[in-house]
Formats: C-alpha cells, sequence, structure tokens
C-alpha cells in the first residue's frame, strides 16, 4: 500500500509540472471543449460506408458508436489497435502506432534509426526480447535476434489490427515471446473496399503511395497490396561522435582531427512492401515482399558518422494454412506451413570510422562490409477441442528449422587481439575463410504446447499452458502459464496471471569471430523471465472503460559481453546479468459525446540491475499518452494526440546525466470523403518542434555520442486518398 | 522558438474556429439500423449468386426486398440512393405480395413478420435470395444471415444448411466471421 501511495505521490508530482508547462495551451483548448459538449453531431452513413465488415463488426451501436474492445476479457494483459485507429491518429510507420500502448516505449538506435521496442522497462542493444509476428507468423532474425538489422520501418496501410500482449508468452508463441508479442495482422480481401489508393508528401522529401485490391470471385476471396516510401530522413544534427573523442585524443600529439560531426544523421531510405492474400474455402495462402534499397546507416553503424554508406535487404515470406474450424463436432484444426527469408546487403561500403581515421592509416576510412543470410521454415498443426464439458483444450505441434546459410564480408582493416586497427591497404573479401566475423549454421527447434482453458464455476475461467521445446544447440526449455480470471462483478473484470519465459541466444551471440569486443559462446544458455501480474477492467458508464494492472519480473541469466579474465582485452557472451522490475499501467477511454472520444495511458516501471542496485536504464520510468478524436462536422475528423515521455536513467556504467523528458504532440485533420471517392489529410508532427532524444550506448570511458541521438523537429505532410 | 509555438498554437485554433463557423447542427440518427443498412452491401460482396442469376446482367439493378413494418426502408432508402450494390444501382423493393419476392436478390424480413416467416422462407427455399433478418430465432428457421447483438456490437450468424440450399455460395472470410449455425456435412 505504502508503495502504491508512493507512486501515486510521484505520478502526481509529474502531471503537476506536465501541465504547467501546458498551460497556456490548456487555457486555449477549454473554449472549445466547452463548446463540443454542447454540440453533438451523428455518425454520418458515410463514416461506415468506410469501414470494411471487421471495422463494421467493432461498432458499438446506439448512442456510443465507435468504442473499440480495447479492454477485454482474454487471459492477458493486451492492447487491440485497428486500422481505423491507425488513420485516425495519422500513423504512418509501425513505430508511431506502438508507441501507444500503455508501457511501450519505441527506443530508437544510433544504427539505422532501429525501432527497439522497450515493454515495462525491458530493452536490450538489439531488442530480441520482444516477439514480432506477422498473422501469427514471426519475423525474428537469427542473426542478432531483432527484426533484420536493415528494418526500414514498417509502413501501416496493409494493417488491419495489431494485437500487442504485455508480458510473457513462450507458453503458447515460444522463444523471444519475453517482454511481450506484437502480433500484426495484415488485411485480406474481407478488408478491403475494392480499391484503395493513396499517396502522402510530407517533410524530409518522404514521398508515399499505396495501392490496395481486394474481390472476390467465384468463393476465391483474393487481396493484393502495394506500398512505395522513399525519404532523404530527418536532418537533425550529431554534434559530437567517437570520432570526436579518438580526435580530441590524438590532436595533442599533432593528429589532425578528421570527425565529420557535426552533422546530421542520415536516414535515407526507399522501401517497397508486397502483399498477396488468397484465400479458398478452408485454404489460405499468403506472400509478401519486402524490398529495402538505400538505407543509411543512422548516427553510423560504429557511431561516427557515416554520410556514404547504404544498406539494402530483401525478405520474403510465404504461408500456406489450412483451416477447418468444424473437422468434427468438437474439432477445429489448423495447419500451417510458412517460409521465411531475409538479408542485408551492402550497396556502399560501409565506412566505420572517417577517410584519415587514426592518423591518416586509412585513407579512404575504415571500411567493413558484414553481410548476411538466412531462412526459416516452419511447419505447425494447431488443435482445438471442446468435447470436455467446461473446457476448451488447445494442442500444438511445431517444428521450425532456421539457417543461416551464407556469411560475406569484406574489410580494409584488422583488429588485433589488444583491439588496435591495423590497415590492409585495400578491402579484401574474408567471406567463406577463418576471418570472416560469424560462422554460418542452422538450428532446429521442436515444441509442443498444451493449454486448458477451464470455466470451473460460473464466472470464474482458469487458464493454464505449458510447452517444451527442444532446440539443435542449447537443449530443453519448459515454459508454463496461468490465467485466472473473475468476472467479479458484470461491470468488472479482475485477471491474475503468471508466465514464464526465455529467448534463445541470437548467432551473434553464439557464433561471433574474429571480433574481439564481441565473442560469440556456443555454451549459451537462453535467457528468462518470470512476471506475475494482476489486472483489472472496469466498464464505469456505457461510455467510460478503465483498466489498470501491475506487474513484477524476474530476468535473469542476460547475454551480456563481459572481459575475458584470461585475455584482458576481449569479450565473451556470457549469462551474466539480472534485472528485476515492477510497476502498473493505467488506461482510460472515454466517449464524451458521440463525436468526441479521450482516450489515454499512463505507465509506470522501475527496472533495476541486480549486481549494481542501479536503475536498469534507458526506457522512462513515467509515460503519459492523450488522445483526443473529434469529428466536428460529418466527414471531419480531428486528432490531437500527446505523448510525454519521462526522463531516462542511464545504463549502470554510464555516468552522464539523465536523458531529458520530452513532450511529442501531433494533429491529424482528415476530411473522409470529398466528391465520393476521395480523402484528404493534413497533418503536423512533434508541432512543439521538442527537442526529443533517445539514449547513445554507454562508452568508456565515456559515450561515443555523448549528447544522444536526436529525433525529428517539427514536421507535416499531406495525404490524398482514394476509394472505389 | 517559445514564440513561435505560440504562432502555432493561434494558427491551429483559429482554423478550428473557422470550421466551426461553418457549422450546422444534424439529427441524431440511429446508429443501429444504419449500421445494419451498410451490411447488408458487405454481405453481397462476400457472396456468389449461380452463373444463370440476372444479378451479373449490367443493364439490371440490384433488388434488395424489404419486408418491415418499422422505418428500415426509409434508411434503405437513404443509405442505397446513392451507394451501389456489386456496382449496380439499387432499387428497395417494398414486398406486398408474397409472390414478388421471387424477383428479389437480397431479401430483408423484418420481425413483424414472425407469424409469416414459414410462408416466406416456402418461397424463397432452394432459391438464389439471400435472405438477412435480424430477430432471434429467424436463421434457425432457415434465413441464411441473422444479425444480432452482443454488447451494443452488431454479429451475424449463418444458416449454412439452407445456404447451402440456396445455391449461393459464400467466401471463406465472411463464414470465418460468422456463428455458424446447422452447418452443412457433405453426405
Amino acid at each position: 500500500m505504502v508503495y502504491i501511495l508512493s507512486l501515486l505521490k510521484q505520478m502526481s508530482v509529474q502531471s503537476n509540472s506536465l501541465f504547467m508547462c501546458e498551460n497556456n495551451c490548456f487555457k486555449l483548448i477549454m473554449p472549445f471543449l466547452l463548446w463540443l459538449w454542447l454540440t453533438p453531431v451523428a455518425y454520418a452513413v458515410d463514416d461506415y460506408f468506410d469501414m470494411n465488415l471487421q471495422d463494421l463488426m467493432q461498432v458499438e451501436v446506439e448512442i456510443t458508436s465507435g468504442i473499440r474492445q480495447r479492454l477485454g476479457q482474454a487471459p492477458a494483459v493486451a492492447t487491440v489497435i485497428t486500422s481505423e485507429d491507425i488513420r485516425a491518429i495519422g500513423a504512418r510507420d509501425l513505430n508511431e502506432v506502438l508507441e501507444t500502448v500503455p508501457g511501450l516505449h519505441v527506443v530508437i538506435d544510433h544504427q539505422f534509426g532501429n525501432p527497439k521496442y522497450a515493454i515495462r522497462g525491458m530493452v536490450s542493444t538489439f531488442n530480441p526480447e520482444v516477439l514480432v509476428l506477422i498473422n501469427g507468423i514471426s519475423i525474428k532474425s537469427i542473426f542478432v535476434g531483432n527484426r533484420g538489422l536493415i528494418w526500414g520501418g514498417m509502413p501501416v496501410e496493409a494493417i488491419e489490427r495489431i494485437e500487442v500482449i504485455r508480458g510473457p508468452g513462450s507458453a503458447i508463441y515460444g522463444s523471444d515471446a519475453f517482454s511481450g508479442v506484437i502480433n500484426i495482422i495484415t488485411k485480406s480481401a474481407i478488408d478491403i473496399n475494392h480499391l484503395e489508393s493513396g499517396i502522402r508528401y510530407g517533410s524530409f522529401d518522404t514521398k508515399e503511395a499505396w495501392v490496395l485490391a481486394g474481390d472476390s470471385v467465384k468463393g476465391l476471396d483474393m487481396a493484393f497490396i502495394a506500398e512505395y516510401r522513399e525519404t532523404d530522413g530527418h536532418q537533425e544534427n550529431i554534434d559530437s561522435d567517437l570520432q570526436t573523442l579518438i580526435d580530441n585524443a590524438l590532436v595533442p600529439l599533432g593528429v589532425a582531427p578528421v570527425s565529420l560531426a557535426p552533422d546530421s544523421v542520415n536516414l535515407s531510405g526507399r522501401n517497397w512492401d508486397f502483399r498477396l492474400d488468397l484465400a479458398y474455402q478452408n485454404w489460405q495462402f499468403r506472400a509478401g515482399y519486402q524490398k529495402r534499397r538505400n538505407i543509411g546507416s543512422g548516427a553510423g553503424v560504429a557511431q561516427a558518422l557515416d554520410p556514404h554508406s547504404r544498406y539494402a535487404s530483401n525478405r520474403w515470406n510465404y504461408d500456406l494454412t489450412y483451416h477447418n474450424p468444424e473437422v468434427t463436432e468438437n474439432w477445429d484444426i489448423l495447419m500451417q506451413l510458412s517460409y521465411l527469408s531475409m538479408n542485408q546487403e551492402v550497396d556502399k561500403d560501409l565506412v566505420l570510422f572517417p577517410p584519415g581515421a587514426f592518423a591518416g592509416a586509412f585513407p579512404e576510412g575504415v571500411i567493413g562490409n558484414p553481410e548476411v543470410f538466412e531462412q526459416h521454415y516452419r511447419f505447425k498443426t494447431v488443435g482445438l477441442y471442446s468435447g470436455f464439458d467446461k473446457h476448451l483444450l488447445r494442442f500444438e505441434l511445431g517444428y521450425t528449422l532456421s539457417e543461416l546459410y551464407k556469411v560475406k564480408e569484406s574489410k580494409n582493416f584488422f583488429i588485433t587481439d589488444a583491439g588496435a586497427f591495423v590497415p590492409l591497404g585495400a578491402t579484401i573479401d574474408f567471406s567463406d575463410t577463418a576471418l570472416v566475423f560469424l560462422t554460418e549454421g542452422d538450428r532446429i527447434n521442436r515444441y509442443i504446447s498444451l493449454q486448458d482453458q477451464w470455466s470451473f464455476i460460473e464466472n470464474w475461467e482458469l487458464t493454464t499452458g505449458i510447452r517444451y521445446d527442444n532446440y539443435s544447440d542449447f537443449g530443453e526449455t519448459i515454459n508454463p502459464r496461468m490465467a485466472l480470471v473473475w468476472n467479479t462483478t458484470n461491470k468488472l473484470t479482475t485477471k491474475l496471471l503468471y508466465g514464464e519465459a526465455f529467448r534463445a541466444p541470437s548467432f551473434n551471440e553464439t557464433r561471433a569471430i574474429n571480433n574481439p569486443v564481441a565473442l560469440g559462446n556456443p555454451n549459451l544458455d537462453p535467457e528468462t523471465i518470470r512476471m506475475l501480474e494482476l489486472a483489472f477492467y472496469y466498464q464505469a458508464q456505457d461510455n467510460l472503460q478503465l483498466g489498470f494492472n501491475t506487474f513484477y519480473y524476474i530476468w535473469e541469466d542476460i547475454i551480456q559481453f563481459v572481459a575475458d579474465s584470461a585475455r584482458a582485452t576481449t569479450r565473451t557472451a556470457q549469462n551474466a546479468g539480472k534485472q528485476i522490475g515492477y510497476g502498473f499501467e493505467l488506461e482510460a477511454l472515454w466517449q464524451i459525446q458521440d463525436n468526441l472520444r479521450l482516450q489515454g495511458n499512463y505507465a509506470y516501471q522501475k527496472s533495476k540491475d541486480d549486481e549494481t542496485n542501479k536503475p536498469a536504464g534507458n526506457t522512462p520510468n513515467h509515460q503519459i499518452y492523450l488522445r483526443l478524436d473529434w469529428k466536428f462536422l460529418p466527414q471531419w475528423q480531428l486528432n490531437t494526440q500527446m505523448n510525454w515521455v519521462g526522463s531516462r536513467e542511464r545504463r549502470p556504467s554510464d555516468n552522464r546525466d539523465k536523458l531529458d523528458e520530452y513532450t511529442k504532440i501531433d494533429i491529424t485533420l482528415r476530411r473522409t470523403k470529398i466528391a465520393k471517392y476521395w480523402g484528404l489529410a493534413l497533418a503536423v508532427r512533434n508541432l512543439l518542434d521538442e527537442d526529443i532524444r533517445e539514449p547513445s550506448p554507454v562508452g568508456n570511458p565515456s559515450a561515443g555520442i555523448p549528447n544522444d541521438i536526436p529525433l525529428a523537429g517539427r514536421s507535416i505532410f499531406g495525404e490524398l486518398r482514394f476509394s472505389y | 522558438m517559445q514564440q513561435l509555438n505560440q504562432r502555432f498554437l493561434f494558427y491551429y485554433f483559429s482554423f478550428a474556429i473557422l470550421i466551426l463557423s461553418c457549422y450546422s447542427p444534424l439529427s441524431l440518427a440511429d446508429s443501429e439500423t444504419q449500421v445494419k443498412a451498410i451490411f447488408l452491401e458487405r454481405f453481397t460482396r462476400f457472396t456468389q449468386w449461380p452463373s444463370d442469376s440476372n444479378v451479373h446482367d449490367p443493364d439490371k439493378p440490384f433488388v434488395l426486398g424489404v419486408l418491415d413494418k418499422g422505418d428500415f426502408v426509409k434508411i434503405l432508402r437513404e443509405v442505397y440512393h446513392q451507394q451501389k450494390i456489386k456496382g449496380k444501382p439499387v432499387e428497395i423493393k417494398v414486398i406486398h405480395y408474397l409472390d414478388s419476392v421471387l424477383s428479389c436478390h437480397l431479401l430483408f424480413i423484418g420481425r413483424s413478420y414472425k407469424k409469416e416467416l414459414s410462408w416466406i422462407l416456402a418461397k424463397t427455399r432452394n432459391r438464389p435470395i439471400l435472405t438477412v433478418s435480424d430477430t432471434t430465432g429467424f436463421a434457425n428457421k432457415g434465413v441464411l444471415i441473422n444479425l444480432y447483438l452482443v454488447n451494443r456490437k452488431i454479429r451475424f450468424e449463418i444458416n449454412q444448411s439452407a445456404l447451402q440450399r440456396s445455391g449461393l455460395k459464400m467466401s471463406y472470410n465472411l463464414l470465418s466471421l460468422a456463428k455458424i449455425i446447422h452447418p452443412f456435412h457433405k453426405p
């Protein structure tokens, strides 16, 4: 209790200061809020006509139109975001959508501007601790455990909805369903209005275009989606980089400085995303291709600015699914075969340190071009059995073969055991030699999972699940979960949840060689987590939903690169870390008027490194998100969202001051229908032009980029849509 | 910078005032019937009529028959005044004589026809007429799609055996969203 009170006290202090800084705008907003209160506008028929069948099924009829089933009965703490939400907030990329989820903050990395989804204070270098699925199929790379280093963002027009489960889910999903699971469901024929397309143009010379086509012919449902994006990326400056630090050390010795800082980050990119979805009777076939080109290095792969390099990636996926909900009276069977391939390729040399680096030893800069190719074959079969009274049983059996089948590298240097860069005089191809940075290999995972959902007394449901995984490289693991859901009253649902999860080591952690800073270790064990959660969902009024949950977790065997005792200069991956965290999330959705909705959440977490007893760092302790949707005229929508991210502690070994808090305000004005087929939107991101920074990595003796990674200032875009 | 931000806010709210000044009040519509009216069109997208049906004739309108004593006809007329079904203009046909149901592609049967339901279904049975209702028990009796509410959200059930006999075909996507009653098992 004392703990909760102190949290609330902290919360009120934080929110006071927040509202003080926004005082002026609130004064301005108040009269309009009052005006709104007095002027109800009904949903127009045309609003519904823009919706697909699944969206229509989500519309609450009568006076509270549009409320979403967000806080539900599921045996988990989950958030569902629909395509309509995505459109309302004017999101253009998955990152912007996920930032609205309680307890989730998207940390932007210095390499390629890649997103890291920090859930409940858990985030590491490559962010393998979150499982991202597309249509229930993992898109995880086996190389470093993320979604591919050349991610390049994910456009949102193909997305029908996103389900985010916070907390461990290995009992169902297996490896990496650790801090959370993000399942992205793409649109199928039923979600598309014949033909939908659009173009968008905005700051940083960002051009986007998309086409969605869906139809049903002779019982065959067909959907095809193509999306294109090209951007220069924002041009915020890095004032000092790792090369600046090296220069500072060498200048007294008479060496000329070569750092390119201050200069802008490099976030260019050219993306194509294609998706095909065919469904006939019980069969569904999906295919996808994501092509990434002209990807800039962000703030530099080695934290030294690199305007020169350009990366590329190709990701292909196919899946064939057979689903028969009524094989017999009591059996629902699903069988799925899927394939995913992804790679990272270098289009223009990756310059780790700029030309002239190391006292002129590298006239063209330190060049290193790692390239990785991998593929995954998966088969699973899921059975649901409802033959026992009050029980729903779920069985799953699966097999995954992951292959890192090609590793290439060319470089013009060589690192000695003491960590010194020695020039080779030219860029030499080390592919298929013992000097390449990573060894090729594969991994087989076989698993079985069982789950029972048991309504043992009226209003009480107990879900218990367990999954056994066998991995060809590190062995076995068993992960259980338990969820007790109690419909306490008509309006209140209480949930008690416990889950365990594991995170399989990535190949970078087990197979990296010839890199004295980060050597792989084939004897690693998976990381583990145990989490306990208590959640409440309360339908306070017809138009007001509240949710509250609190959690406690222990994350163990965290894989870290630890200095070797035998050779003082090298570091090898070890199961060395432990992190403990707790916190709560509060969410609310209030349909104030038929045409006005306010929703938001407040998340608090405190995570500490067990060894040093210091904050785990890099993620915000407090986060507030508010969203106001106002349909002020038929076919007009105005969305305002505010995201306040509290100040952030540093990593235990990082002695920099806390990273500053920030407030980001976005506005989207949308006219849904013009001359029947057209729609228009105008949007401003980061309206207040706030200086937003994400943490740069800790360094020794000081951080390579001391002033962190800047994100975009104020930007705008306009959008034109066509729907037939 | 501070000044610039205030200027931005000023423009933003001036714009809001401009829009508000154009505002004209609308009556609060009954969203349930509106949404139901739109569901009818959505169903047709994923329903396939037999090749000899005149629904494929581009010169003929889509005939939406209504047996209802409430104001659903009015809403349907409003909704389908401009909106098309299967790319064709929609003819809303209020049914006065039972025989005229035979010319409908889609027939909505309101709850006020509960007593006459068996007579109506005797006419539509084994014919490619997409019957839709919003009354508990109607699908059980043989209406192909019945709309119902769960937590104020619209759901639908499909009588698969009746569907099989009608000669209409529905796509897997539509069936997967529905509650299936009287599932059809191949002999």
